[in-house]
């Protein structure tokens, strides 16, 4: 009886799980979804400012720069965050008991990533502005 | 140390909060680039205006822009580094590890100072 009923909590316990893993990767896709609109946003505001200028000053490099280490950064996670999510499913549904594994987390890689980009952006725009 | 395994429901908890922590900076992620996205944003276009359509932009704006995106960009770096402190600390824990957040948010806050003295530097280098 006691066994059944732990048995009942841990099928429960497996389920938020699952439904916590699919709120991560919908996280996910929306921080992915505003890197990959906004370094594509960006890079295509300056080029059609450009393109549609008289002067002939190239200002489309820093934007366009800064635009693909946001796509970039995006396209990354999006792909890691979903390969995560199926293994953590899989490893889920698994008949042999569950235990927490350590592991690299993704937000932490992307969050240093974006310090760093916010860094450099900080820094370019201070010493071609001021 | 890590902690041994205990009964599945409370490693499966463990897996929950480490979701929810990873939740917790994905959201702290989507506020700072708002934010800095909002700087850079208003600091390229109004660059790129001002640089092919000479005299478009008042002279008021064009001089207060670039403040007002160093300052969005700066409070978006201050927050995540906060909140990467944060995350460090809650997944330590999970792991079974003693951890205390002081020393990494001191050593935080020592290189956002460092930092902001930099920039403060440079800001009247460049106005001189």
């Amino acid at each position: 009886m006691e066994s059944s009923a732990t048995n009942v909590q841990a099928e429960l316990a497996k389920e938020r799980n699952r439904a916590a893993a699919e709120r991560t990767l919908m996280a996910w896709i929306r921080t992915c979804l505003s890197l990959i609109s906004f370094g594509f946003g960006i890079d295509s505001i300056v080029r059609a400012i450009q393109e549609r200028s008289q002067a002939g000053i190239d200002t489309t490099r820093f934007s366009a720069v800064l635009g693909l280490a946001l796509v970039g950064l995006g396209t990354y996670a999006m792909i890691v965050s979903a390969s995560e999510h199926a293994k953590e499913l899989r490893y889920i549904t698994r008949p042999e008991g569950y235990v927490y594994r350590q592991r690299r987390s993704l937000a932490l890689t992307v969050a240093v990533c974006l310090v760093c980009i916010g860094v450099l952006a900080f820094v370019a725009i201070l010493f071609r502005w001021l | 140390m890590t902690a041994p395994p205990q009964g599945v429901t409370t490693e499966l908890a463990k897996e929950r909060s480490r979701a929810a922590a990873e939740r917790t900076l994905t959201s702290w992620i989507q506020s700072s680039l708002t934010l800095m996205g909002f700087g850079l944003a208003l600091a390229s276009t109004i660059d790129a205006w001002n640089r092919h359509f000479p005299g478009s932009v008042a002279p008021a704006y064009a001089k207060l822009a670039p403040y007002v995106a160093l300052m969005a960009i700066g409070v978006g770096l201050f927050l995540l580094t906060l909140a990467i402190v944060g995350h460090v600390g809650r997944t330590k824990n999970l792991e079974g590890k003693e951890f205390s957040a002081n020393a990494l948010y001191a050593m935080a806050i020592g290189g956002i100072i460092v930092f902001g003295i930099f920039a403060a530097f440079a800001v009247v280098v460049q106005a001189h």
